[in-house]
């Protein structure tokens, strides 16, 4: 997977729970310095990452119509997007669920109900041990 | 991450805190509503009833309201049981189950009212 393991600048986060998007944007945009997209739908999310190419997509598992997951899929299906890492958010975070969602290819996961205070230090840390990751392993 | 990030981002989450409660004010009502007609069973009503308790259950939470939270999730964990029992496909759900839901409602509107309070 191509990434560019440089700096973490923008992110598309796709969540179908209006107030749980306002806050994640908020969080990441005053805590983490990001400039942060966002979407309602796993179609909307497919949509604007082809038109915005963010860093990274940070999305919510449990979504009416395409969730998560099915998500994801499409994602890597297309070229033009397939490059773009892919972090979960979901209640469901279990060892099993974490393990399943990494095998999907989500390069982490962040369990909800999240600390908005601590989201950004969560995804910066997740983007730095991904990036170290594709240093190491390629 | 600085404090004075922190500082910035505290009150506008309280802000969107409060305006998560006046909306879940108005959503208990909404449950109360359809639980009175859950009685008479059927897909659509099950999907609404989990949809606003998953909701109420992980915005309330990370929000930080844990009592209003625990309501949510009760009620979506009671909807749950019905829907894999295959409940509101073809029958209404029993009165006892009703009642307990409708109790976790009438609980989901007081543990707003002294959120709010607060």
């Amino acid at each position: 997977m191509l990434m560019d393991t440089t700096e973490l600048r923008s992110i598309l986060y796709v969540d179908d729970e209006p107030d749980i998007r306002q806050i994640v944007q908020l969080a990441l945009g005053l805590t983490a310095g990001l400039t942060v997209h966002t979407g309602e739908s796993g179609e909307q999310a497919l949509a604007l990452a082809r038109e915005l190419q963010p860093d990274l997509l940070l999305l919510d598992v449990m979504m009416p119509g395409l969730d998560g997951p099915g998500t994801l899929q499409r994602l890597r299906a297309d070229s033009a997007i397939a490059h773009i890492p892919v972090i979960f958010m979901t209640a469901k975070a279990m060892a099993r669920e974490i393990a399943l969602f990494r095998k999907m290819g989500a390069v982490g996961v962040i369990a909800k109900p999240f600390d908005p205070m601590q989201l950004g230090k969560q995804v910066l840390s997740l983007w730095k041990d991904h990036a170290a990751e594709l240093l190491t392993h390629g | 991450m600085g404090e004075r990030d922190k500082d910035s981002l505290r009150p506008l989450v309280a802000e969107l805190g409060a305006k998560f409660l006046e909306r879940t004010r108005g959503e208990a009502v909404v449950l109360r509503e359809l639980l009175e007609r859950a009685h008479l069973g059927g897909p659509t009503v099950m999907d609404q009833l989990e949809h606003l308790a998953h909701r109420i259950h992980g915005t309330g939470a990370t929000f930080g309201f844990a009592a209003v939270s625990e309501c949510g999730a009760e009620i979506e964990r009671l909807v749950e049981g019905l829907k894999a029992r295959d409940v509101s496909a073809d029958a209404a759900i029993e009165p006892q189950c009703l009642q307990r839901l409708m109790q976790c409602t009438q609980r989901l509107a007081q543990e707003v009212e002294a959120a709010a309070a607060r």
